[in-house]
Order: structure tokens, then C-alpha cells, then sequence
């Protein structure tokens, strides 16, 4: 019983293929979130640091706006040094040159006009109660301007620069930045500064404007550390936070960008969730996909166990329809023929058959072929197989069981399958064989080397017409001669390039047979239509039967069996009759040749192991010839210890007596071992 | 092959019908062995009706011929026909049994 798949293990050996897949999708999608979790996070960080970038560049594009404006008002006032009261517009003019300008002044050193004073610092400020510029001269010993930090070090410095933040206590009760600049002399020797201030506001609204996130925030600072602009006030910090800063260079002021961790990376959680989601979708496509192959597959399964259970039933089928074949065995006790037959099937079953067997001295033997290939051909087969042997178990004349035969078949043959058959029965005394043709293939008829085909007119194919008439011919065989039949799969064997192998070649290859054994005759056309055929699919059931005659008043058989020797005396004696010898010389003979073939069956095969002795006999004026041969193991009985005929009785060896015996009478005596057999040749002269 | 066995007076005699061949000689080994219990007599063996005697039928005669040696009876062959006697010239055994 051949072992078949459970469903359950079926879907087990699938589920693993399946969990296997989701595995490796799980350790893709993990590795590759990795991989584009770091790289998000790296540009989240580039992104703030790159606000962070653009917001100081805004900064300082907008304090650039006022250096080049004081800037360019500053050779206007190295211009009029000359003129104090020139001051006043000039400043004037600064101080409107921006909406972002609150004030400006220009601050002279210690008693630069002596007209003027010991401090000239002419001024022009936004008055936040009229919204108006106020000009005035701001120096004095209340406002001792030389004392401070941006008048001393905007004389020491080489070029403007901005103060550090400070807050407006007196007007606008906000944060200033001045921008100073030195003046310098007709002789290079700095004399003043030009002090500009602005409100941190204007600032301001750049560093409210950075929106990274919702909760973001930019805060801007002095270097102090001192807070210029804040984070909105309603603005609650909670959690963890990304700080991000940037010291803007020359102005004193650190630019800090804060982002909650929520936010920083909200785009990656973002995409971690897209992904996700696309990686549980793809599962899911998976699994949906697999139930739907592991369906299919199963069912795939299933037509294949189906299949193979057909085959099984096919192989036993053809092991019953092998077992239907005769056995050379059945006929083995026949001595007088040498039968082979062999049949090999296109498919598991065939539609040809052939039988044998003897009854009363007779060969009964058919062969055919079913019309049709496979499993119907094949149950033809089987009932043709039965009714010939029901049919001819009771029959004497070939033609008489070939219409039982038709009648049987034809009456209920709805399918109108035919089968063509050639049907004998041999005298296995004469060698006469009596046929009858049912359209098969002529056989072909080997006589002395010569192979020619069977020529008698066929009669009808069976199965075709019920009462049809069938006529017998008649054939006989003399010693060597071979009956060859088979069917159109020998004939019609087909190579790859749909050449046939045709009865001409069929023909050619029996004419070669030459004295080989009905076995050895089968063997060869076998070989021959291999050869021919090469690789190329068999297309058609393929049987041979051959028989051979061997029954020759010169040739015996003799199987390693004590009883059989009873066989030598009548052969003997029917060879002498036949050839007209002196009877008077058979006894000697008769001894010679006992004493040789005894030696055969009692040594020749080992114990238990069945063999045959063959005997042939030849006579010409002179002499008698005699050839014993078999395929024991080597043996040479001329070399055997003659026995010494002066020794005492008692120490005599009998064999040796036997082999005296063979010497004494025989003229010659030779031994070989050729072609796997032992052949003793004996010569008597007449 | 068949022996009939008769006793007369101090003499067995054993008659041989049939050749005495190979196959014969296997048949008879056990038939003989009443002469075997008396091979202390004379015992007489008539060939008329045996035409023909291989090496195991003269391996018969042998071993009869050796029970008698050793239980000092004797052993006579008569109407030894040609074909038979010639086997025995073949064998120098003409010399060794006594032919009547």
C-alpha cells in the first residue's frame, strides 16, 4: 500500500513555507524601518539646523540694511565736520531712513566745538508720546556719554559694530541694539560716533515667524544670556525637547530654536505608521495569497495521489496481464521444440497476446493482436486470452477454433474492436504445424539459414462478421527450422524520424539467424529493432513468439536427471533404424554414450541446480559421430585419473571405470570447453 | 531390470532380466542385498536375460564380488551374453569374475 500525504500534513508543510515568507517580510520590514528611521532622523535635524540658518541669515540681512544706511550717511558727516549745527539734519536724516531705527545720535569727543560745550551729541529720537522724531543736543553732564562703553570703544574700533542689548528704561520700554560707527578726520584720527539704535522688535517678529513645528519655538538672546525675545507666553513646554542654537556672528546675539521631541520626529512616526501599515498589508496579501496556492495545491494534490493510485492499479494490471503469458517451463518437458516469447507493452497494458501450450503431443500456440492500445485493448486481450484456452482445450483443427473463436468475440461486440490472430497446432512428433490466419502478420519461416515470410492467403480478422468461415493450412518443420511470429509493433516500430522498421529488415535480420536458439532469435530481433528505433518512444505494443523444431532423429535432450538416461537407448535405436546401421553395433555405442551423459548428470550441475545434457548424432560410411555438450561448470573427463585395471577390485574407482569404458569403445575422443559449454566429441568407427 | 532370487541346495542364484544399465543400477541397489547377507555361499549370477551392463551395473557386481571375497564365499557369472562379455574383456574384469 503506498503511503499517501494527509491533508494535515499537507497544510502543516504549507503553513511552514507560509510563516517562513512572513518571517523573512518581518525581518525585511525591521532592517529597512531601521535604516529609514536613522536616516529620518538625520534629516529632521538637518531641517531645524537649516531654519535655524535661514532665520540668521533674515537677522542679518535686516541689521545689514541699517549698517549700509548709517554706513553711507557716514562720509556725509566727515563731510561737514566743519559745521556743528549740520549735525542735527544729518542725524535727522538717519533716523528716518528706517521705520526699524528709533534713534540716532552723533556723539563728539570732549570739547570737539568748543563753541558747543564740553559734550556734543546731537540726537534725534522717536517720541512714543507724540509719534514724532525729537531733535536735541543729548550731551551733558547728566548723560556724560564719554563715560560710555559704546561712545570709548566705537572711538578705539576700526570699523561699526553693534552694542549688546540693552533696555530702553526711558522710551519705549524695550529692548536696543545701537549700531556704532566711528568718524574719522580730515587726518584719519577718529573724532565721533554715529550711534544707532533699534528696537528689538523688528528683530522680533523674524524669530516669531520660525514655525518648524506647531510647538515649536525661537527664542533670541544676548550673549549674557540675557532673554531679548521669548517664546510666546502662552507657550507651556512639556516633556523632551530638541534644542537647536546659533551664535549670529558680530551682533552679540544667540539665535535657539527649541522642538518637542513629539514634533520633531512627528514625520517619522508619520511614515513608521504608513509603513506599518504597508508591511501588515503585505502580510496579509501573503497569507491571502498562500490559502489561496495551498487550495489550489491541495487540490493539485489530490488529482496527483488520484493519478497515482490509476497508476498503481495500472502496474498491477499489467503485472496480471504478464502473469497470463506461458512459461517456457510449461512446455519444457517437450523436447522436440525450442519455444521464446516476449512482449513488451507501449503502455502499462497492451493489447497483444500470445500463448502456448502442449496437450497430447501437441503445441498449441496463438498469437494476436487487439485492435486499440491501453486498458480496453488490454481487457480484449484477457477474454481472447481465455476463450483460446477454453476453446482449443477441446478442439483438433485450427480453423474450427478460430470461427469458435470469431463467434465468441463478434457476438457482443458493440465497440466493433477486431483482432487479428494466427492460431496452430504442431505435431511435435512430425513437425507438421496446422494454421489458420485471422489477418495477422505472415510469420516468418526459417528453414537451413534461409528466412522467407509464411506465404498462405489470410482469412478474415475476428470480431468482424459472426459465422465467418476461417481456412487451415498446413506447414512443417524439420529439425532446426524456426516458426518466427510477432505483431505490427515489430514491423511498424517507428524511430525518431518516423521511419518504420519494416518487414524487409525483419526479414534481413531473421536471415541472419543461422543456427541460434529460439531464444537467442529473439534476443537478436530485439536487439535489432532497439538499435533501429535508438531513443524514440515505443509507440506500440511489441511481442515475438518464436519456435523452433528441434526434434531431430540425431539430437537429445537430456535433463541431469538419473531417469532420463531411459531416453538414450530408444533414441539410439531409432537413429540406427533410420539410418540403416548395423543394430549389432548399438550396444557398444549405446554404452559409450551412457557412460558420457552419466557423467554429465551426475557432475556436470551442482546439487539441486537443473541443467541439460544435448546429444547430437551424426553417421556417414565410415564413422559414427557423437557430440555431448552442456553448460555445467568446466569440466574436462579425459583428464579424470584413468583407472589402473591391475589394481585389486577392492581399491577400484568407479568413475573412472566409466570414462575406461568411453576410451575403449571410442575410436577418438576429444574434449573443449567453447562458447560456456563443455563439448566432448566421440567418434566410433563403423 | 529385475532380480529373482532363488536359494538351491547351498546356492543362491540370482537372475538378471534386463539391462543393467545406469539408471537400472540405482533401481537394484537395495534389491541385492538378500546376496550381500549370504556371501558366505556360493552365489551365482545368470546374465541370459541381460543385454546390456554399464560401469554402475558392473559396480554392482563389484561390490557383491567384494562381500563375497571377505566372507569366503564365491560368486559365478553364467550365460554371459557377447555384448556383456565384451564389457568385461574392456575392463579386464573377464579375468577377475568367474564366467561359467
Amino acid at each position: 500500500m503506498k503511503a499517501q500525504i494527509s491533508k494535515q500534513d499537507f497544510a502543516r508543510k504549507e503553513l511552514i513555507k507560509i510563516f517562513i515568507a512572513i518571517f523573512v517580510l518581518l525581518v525585511c520590514s525591521v532592517i529597512y524601518y531601521f535604516y529609514i528611521r536613522k536616516d529620518a532622523l538625520h534629516s529632521a535635524e538637518k531641517r531645524a539646523e537649516l531654519t535655524l540658518k535661514n532665520t540668521e541669515r533674515m537677522i542679518l540681512i535686516r541689521m545689514g540694511k541699517i549698517e549700509t544706511t548709517v554706513n553711507a550717511t557716514r562720509p556725509m558727516v566727515e563731510y561737514a565736520l566743519d559745521d556743528p549745527d549740520a549735525m542735527f539734519d544729518i542725524t535727522r536724516h538717519i533716523a528716518e531712513s528706517s521705520s526699524r531705527i528709533m534713534g540716532a545720535g552723533i556723539a563728539f569727543k570732549a570739547d570737539y566745538y568748543p563753541e558747543k560745550g564740553h559734550w556734543y551729541e546731537t540726537y534725534v529720537g522717536y517720541h512714543y508720546g507724540c509719534d514724532t522724531f525729537v531733535s536735541k543736543q543729548l550731551g551733558s553732564a547728566k548723560h556724560d556719554y564719554l563715560q560710555m562703553d559704546w561712545f570709548k570703544k566705537g572711538l578705539m574700533s576700526p570699523s561699526g559694530f553693534w552694542s549688546d542689548p540693552y533696555f530702553d528704561n526711558a522710551g519705549g520700554k524695550t529692548f536696543l541694539v545701537s549700531y556704532c560707527l566711528p568718524i574719522h578726520d580730515s587726518t584719519n584720527e577718529a573724532v565721533g560716533v554715529i550711534c544707532t539704535d533699534i528696537t528689538l522688535d523688528t528683530l522680533a517678529s523674524i524669530v516669531k515667524s520660525v514655525k518648524l513645528s506647531p510647538r515649536s519655538f525661537c527664542t533670541l538672546t544676548s550673549c549674557e544670556g540675557k532673554l531679548l525675545v521669548g517664546p510666546p507666553t502662552t507657550q507651556k513646554i512639556r516633556g523632551k525637547c530638541h534644542v537647536f542654537s546659533e551664535k549670529i556672528e558680530g551682533k552679540n546675539l544667540i539665535l535657539t530654536l527649541t522642538v518637542p521631541d513629539a514634533e520633531m520626529y512627528k514625520r517619522l512616526r508619520k511614515s513608521s505608521l504608513f509603513f506599518l501599515l504597508m508591511a501588515l498589508s503585505g502580510i496579509f496579501a501573503v497569507l491571502f495569497i498562500s490559502f489561496q496556492s495551498m487550495q489550489n495545491l491541495w487540490k493539485l494534490n489530490e488529482v496527483r495521489l488520484k493519478e497515482q493510485h490509476i497508476e498503481d492499479e495500472l502496474a498491477i494490471a499489467r503485472n496480471i496481464q504478464q502473469s497470463l503469458l506461458p512459461s517456457e517451463q510449461t512446455v519444457k518437458s517437450s523436447k522436440t521444440i525450442n519455444i521464446k516469447g516476449l512482449q513488451i507493452p507501449a503502455k502499462y497494458v497492451g493489447g497483444d497476446l500470445f500463448d502456448y501450450y502442449v496437450r497430447d503431443n501437441k503445441l498449441l500456440f496463438c498469437i494476436g493482436d487487439v485492435s486499440g492500445k491501453g486498458v480496453p485493448a488490454a481487457l480484449l486481450m484477457a477474454i481472447s486470452h481465455s476463450l483460446f484456452r477454453t476453446i482449443s482445450s477441446h478442439n483438433e483443427r485450427p480453423e474450427i477454433m478460430m470461427e469458435a473463436l470469431n463467434n465468441a468475440i463478434s457476438e457482443n461486440n458493440p465497440d466493433i474492436m477486431f483482432i487479428t490472430m494466427f492460431l496452430g497446432i504442431m505435431d511435435l512428433t512430425t513437425g507438421t504445424i496446422s494454421y489458420c490466419n485471422a489477418g495477422h502478420n505472415p510469420p516468418i519461416v526459417i528453414k537451413d539459414g534461409h528466412a522467407e515470410y509464411l506465404d498462405s492467403e489470410p482469412s478474415l480478422l475476428l470480431g468482424v462478421e459472426l459465422s465467418a468461415k476461417y481456412t487451415a493450412h498446413e506447414l512443417t518443420l524439420a529439425h532446426g527450422d524456426t516458426l518466427f511470429l510477432y505483431t505490427d509493433g515489430l514491423t511498424e516500430a517507428e524511430n525518431a524520424e518516423h521511419e518504420t522498421f519494416g518487414e524487409k529488415r525483419a526479414l534481413e535480420t531473421a536471415a541472419h539467424f543461422g543456427t541460434l536458439t529460439a531464444e537467442q532469435q529473439i534476443e537478436q530481433m530485439h536487439q535489432a529493432v532497439d538499435q533501429f528505433v535508438n531513443n524514440a518512444e515505443q509507440s506500440d505494443d511489441l511481442t515475438m513468439l518464436a519456435i523452433q523444431y528441434v526434434h531431430g532423429e540425431n539430437r537429445l535432450v537430456i535433463e541431469n536427471r538419473i531417469q532420463e538416461l531411459d531416453k538414450l537407448e530408444p533414441f539410439l535405436s531409432h537413429f540406427f533404424e533410420q539410418k540403416s546401421i548395423d543394430m549389432s553395433l548399438l550396444p557398444q555405442l549405446d554404452l559409450a554414450l551412457e557412460e558420457a551423459v552419466t557423467n554429465v548428470i551426475m557432475y556436470a550441475y551442482p546439487e539441486g541446480e537443473t541443467g541439460t545434457a544435448e546429444l547430437t548424432v551424426n553417421v556417414n560410411n565410415k564413422q559414427i559421430c557423437s557430440t555431448l555438450t552442456d553448460s555445467g561448470t568446466p569440466f574436462n573427463p579425459l583428464e579424470q585419473q584413468e583407472d589402473n585395471l591391475d589394481v585389486s577390485l577392492e581399491e577400484r574407482k568407479i568413475g573412472g571405470l566409466g570414462i575406461h569404458l568411453i576410451k575403449e569403445i571410442m575410436s577418438k575422443v576429444e574434449y573443449e570447453y567453447a562458447n560456456g559449454r563443455n563439448v566432448l566429441r566421440m567418434t566410433y568407427d563403423v | 531390470m529385475e532380480i529373482t532370487i532363488t536359494e538351491s541346495g547351498n546356492q543362491i542364484i540370482a537372475t538378471f532380466d534386463g539391462r543393467l544399465d545406469t539408471v537400472a543400477a540405482q533401481q537394484i541397489e537395495e534389491t541385492i542385498t538378500p546376496l550381500l547377507e549370504h556371501a558366505d555361499q556360493t552365489i551365482i549370477l545368470d546374465c541370459e536375460k541381460m543385454p546390456f551392463i554399464s560401469s554402475s551395473g558392473l559396480r554392482i557386481f563389484l561390490k557383491i564380488r567384494k562381500e563375497v571375497s571377505a566372507k569366503g564365499g564365491k560368486m559365478q557369472l553364467k550365460n554371459v551374453c557377447p555384448d556383456v562379455m565384451q564389457v568385461f574383456k574392456m575392463t579386464k574384469l573377464d579375468g577377475i569374475f568367474e564366467i561359467l
